[in-house]
């Protein structure tokens, strides 16, 4: 089907295509709207291409979806606001956007005012042609109040087959005066108003590096990165917007100790091991949080597993809110204490470009030398204490590699910047699948557990019927046969990892010669 | 997805419009709804503003090497999209005649469009044929106009009948249409209609507006929204959504 196409119109209007169209143009009364853009704080929308607006017109409120997948928009009229994608009733736009969004919130990024006018053009029998949208954007303030200069487009939509009569219109839009690509995009120009930039957020750390750079340096930036992915994150924790806030923030943090641990003697000693032990606190206050959450987003999963029985774990999801709110509570009151704030000082000044400098003489070291050195000595130890496991391996000897394998995770993504992107690429996602591995044998182990250990909780409060802790033992059953399945695919996935093919990338990649 | 077929045997009785308004309905709820004209008059198509021309005509409908999809139209609406009559559509029952399986043809045509759409909504050709075996086997469910007369409920025990006997044991769901208040007979039929559950409540009036769609040529909802035609259409829509379960459910 033939796609829209739209235009500047900053110099056009309807009169000069009326001249050449005359009765075949039909134009359509003015209406004003506004618009909503909307998108995950971390981008996935615009990421993938796609843009999800709100439109609201005298009291109607619309969806509006537009994906790469498809030539057409698609619109849904909705009677409230919807803040996740599972708000939304069953049907296409909820699965898309489920699969794209995720458990992301989405969130107004961009507003604007838009003056909206139809016209359609005819043929000589009377078909539709084409339908013209001609639209006056302005960017709206988070007061709702105009603010900054309107935009102006015309968008062509073909309708009907006739290709040749499509192109004749657009044609006759060019001649009379609209402008092929529009200058700025209107949500982009919105944003800017609110301070904020299509892409502008990534939970990966964003550092460009070269290998001559001072390694100080690189650590600073990496250090500098991830404070300002905390700094981000923190108001989406404080007000509860959607749990990934929670999670992007404790992982950088994580990453921030890592950083710190796994390269010595490079930032001044003191404010290290300060900021390093401030993490570990961090870390301590808001991990049963992110636990919890964790079980909740499984809540759906689980109710599946005990298909008829599902309903007998509504006391342990109460449960688990009522503890989640709890730890929610001590999470907030960590983000708002003087000691977070103090943490947040220690590493604005650690990671600052100019601040002070080890006499350390790693510090002066071009990074290119120390990052090779660091992955290819944790993939060693990786694959050392892998072939050493036993198969199927137990869940503590999992668990040491587990930690092995997010050092070198970190490593990979704070370095890769100096290494081709296809093979860091591949790597990464070599060592993921095995991760996977890891992390869902530990995952599962911890999570078996936490469930005695709620299922106690629940047993005392006294109120709880057998059923539920019958349901729970299932679940709890599930994860012991998931934690095995685990465990016998480890030295499969060990295989490709360790292999000689892999062997060779690292060596090649990070061995300096 | 879901296939929903508006059929009678009956000419004359706001089959089209009908078609027209509930697809349109259909899409304003968030329905990515194909209308199908399967009519060769290609009324479905006038009224949307569309030249009634498939390339190819019965050969491309019939021609399972092409995917029905390139020869799918945009609307002006949101949501709608359309697949144009064709002239040469006169001829469809000998072509469906003449193909291997000829009662599975057109729903073997639409399997492909699955991801595509949620809703396709056929305009049928008034008539008992090949095309309306094949019809039946490809719809869900089939959306009976019938007009409150004598003739018209003889009609509709007809297209009950032939459902049986070549249907798959779809709903058939039948709807009083072009109801004029001011004859007592139509009073009278419609009371005796709504005595039976299978119908469905909604009546839709004899209205100036709806036949003057031939000269707005678009559905009445997108021309003259607070009409009671208009109303009846969105809200004959909601009732079949709801019978059968079509979705989104929301606004």
């Amino acid at each position: 089907m033939p796609e829209a196409t739209t235009l500047a119109a900053d110099d056009w209007s309807f009169a000069l295509l009326g001249n050449r169209l005359g009765d075949r143009l039909e134009i359509e009364p003015k209406s004003t709207l506004r618009v909503t853009y909307l998108d995950t704080f971390d981008w996935r929308l615009f990421n993938r291409g796609c843009r999800l607006t709100c439109e609201r017109q005298s009291g109607r409120k619309t969806l509006h979806w537009c994906s790469p997948s498809s030539a057409h928009p698609y619109v849904l009229p909705v009677d409230r606001d919807v803040h996740f994608a599972q708000d939304l009733p069953d049907g296409f736009l909820r699965s898309e956007l489920v699969e794209v969004s995720g458990v992301r919130a989405l969130l107004p990024f961009a507003a604007a005012r838009v003056s909206r006018q139809h016209a359609r053009v005819l043929d000589s029998r009377g078909n539709t042609v084409a339908r013209l949208v001609v639209e006056e954007s302005t960017p709206l303030d988070q007061s709702n109040r105009d603010a900054g200069r309107p935009i102006r487009t015309v968008t062509v939509q073909p309708i009907g087959a006739v290709r040749r009569a499509h192109n004749r219109v657009k044609k006759l839009l060019h001649e009379s005066g609209a402008t092929d690509p529009p200058r700025i995009d209107i949500a982009a120009a919105a944003a800017e108003i609110r301070g904020r930039r299509p892409g502008d957020y990534s939970s990966k750390p964003q550092t460009a590096l070269r290998p001559d750079q001072r390694s100080d340096d690189v650590l600073r930036k990496v250090l500098e990165s991830l404070r300002a992915t905390v700094a981000a994150n923190v108001d989406g924790v404080i007000e509860d917007t959607d749990v990934e806030f929670l999670h992007d923030l404790r992982v950088a943090c994580r990453r921030a100790r890592s950083a710190l641990s796994q390269i010595k003697g490079v930032l001044p000693r003191t404010e290290s091991d300060t900021l390093a032990g401030e993490l570990g606190w961090l870390g301590e206050a808001t991990g049963p949080c992110r636990d919890l959450d964790v079980y909740l987003l499984e809540m759906d999963g689980y109710r599946r597993q005990l298909e008829t029985a599902a309903h007998e774990i509504d006391d342990f999801e109460k449960l688990l809110r009522r503890e989640r709110a709890k730890a929610l509570r001590r999470v907030r009151s960590a983000l708002r204490s003087k000691r977070f704030h103090r943490l947040m000082e220690v590493w604005s000044l650690l990671s600052e470009a100019d601040g002070e400098v080890s006499d350390s003489p790693k510090a002066a070291q071009p990074i290119g030398d120390i990052a090779g050195k660091k992955i290819l000595k944790a993939y060693r130890k990786m694959v050392k204490r892998g072939a050493r496991l036993s198969d199927p391996p137990p869940a503590e000897d999992l668990h040491r590699l587990r930690i092995d394998a997010k050092k070198l995770r970190y490593l990979l993504e704070f370095f890769g910047g100096l290494y081709s992107k296809k093979t860091l690429t591949r790597l990464v996602k070599e060592l993921k699948q095995f991760q996977d591995i890891l992390g869902g044998s530990n995952d599962m182990a911890v999570q078996q557990r936490h469930l005695a250990a709620f299922a106690e909780t629940l047993m005392a409060e006294g109120s709880t019927r057998a059923g539920t802790v019958f349901a729970m033992g299932r679940l709890a059953d599930t994860m012991a046969e998931r934690q095995a399945e685990y465990a016998n695919t480890f030295e499969e996935r060990f295989q490709v990892f360790s292999g000689e093919a892999s062997r060779r990338i690292y060596q090649r990649t990070f061995g300096g010669s | 997805m879901d296939t929903l077929a508006v059929w009678t045997i009956k000419g004359g009785v706001g089959k089209t419009a009908a078609s027209v308004n509930l697809a349109h309905a259909a899409a304003m709820s968030g329905i990515r709804t194909l209308l199908w004209d399967l009519d060769p008059q290609g009324a479905t198509s006038y009224y949307l503003r569309a030249l009634p021309r498939l390339p190819g005509g019965v050969e491309t409908l019939l021609d399972r090497s092409l995917d029905l999809i390139q020869f799918v139209q945009p609307s002006e609406f949101d949501n709608l999209f359309l697949l144009p009559a064709d002239f040469s559509y006169r001829h469809l029952d000998i072509a469906l005649e003449e193909g291997a399986k000829p009662r599975k043809a057109l729903a073997k045509r639409l399997r492909p469009l699955t991801d595509d759409f949620d809703l396709v909504l056929i305009d049928c050709p008034p008539s008992v044929s090949a095309v309306s075996e094949a019809v039946l086997r490809a719809a869900d469910a089939l959306i009976v106009p019938v007009i409150p007369t004598t003739l018209s409920m003889r009609t509709l025990e007809q297209v009950r009948t032939f459902v049986t006997t070549a249907g798959k044991h779809q709903p058939t769901l039948p709807f009083l249409s072009m109801v004029d208040r001011r004859k007592r007979i139509h009073l009278d039929t419609c009371e005796e209609c709504l005595a039976d559950d299978g119908f469905l409540r909604t009546m839709i009036p004899s209205a100036s507006v709806v036949e003057r769609m031939g000269v707005t040529r678009a559905p009445v909802a997108a021309t003259l929204p607070s009409q009671p035609a208009a109303k009846a259409f969105g809200e004959l829509w909601r009732e079949i959504a709801e019978r059968l379960c079509i979705g989104p459910g929301m606004g």
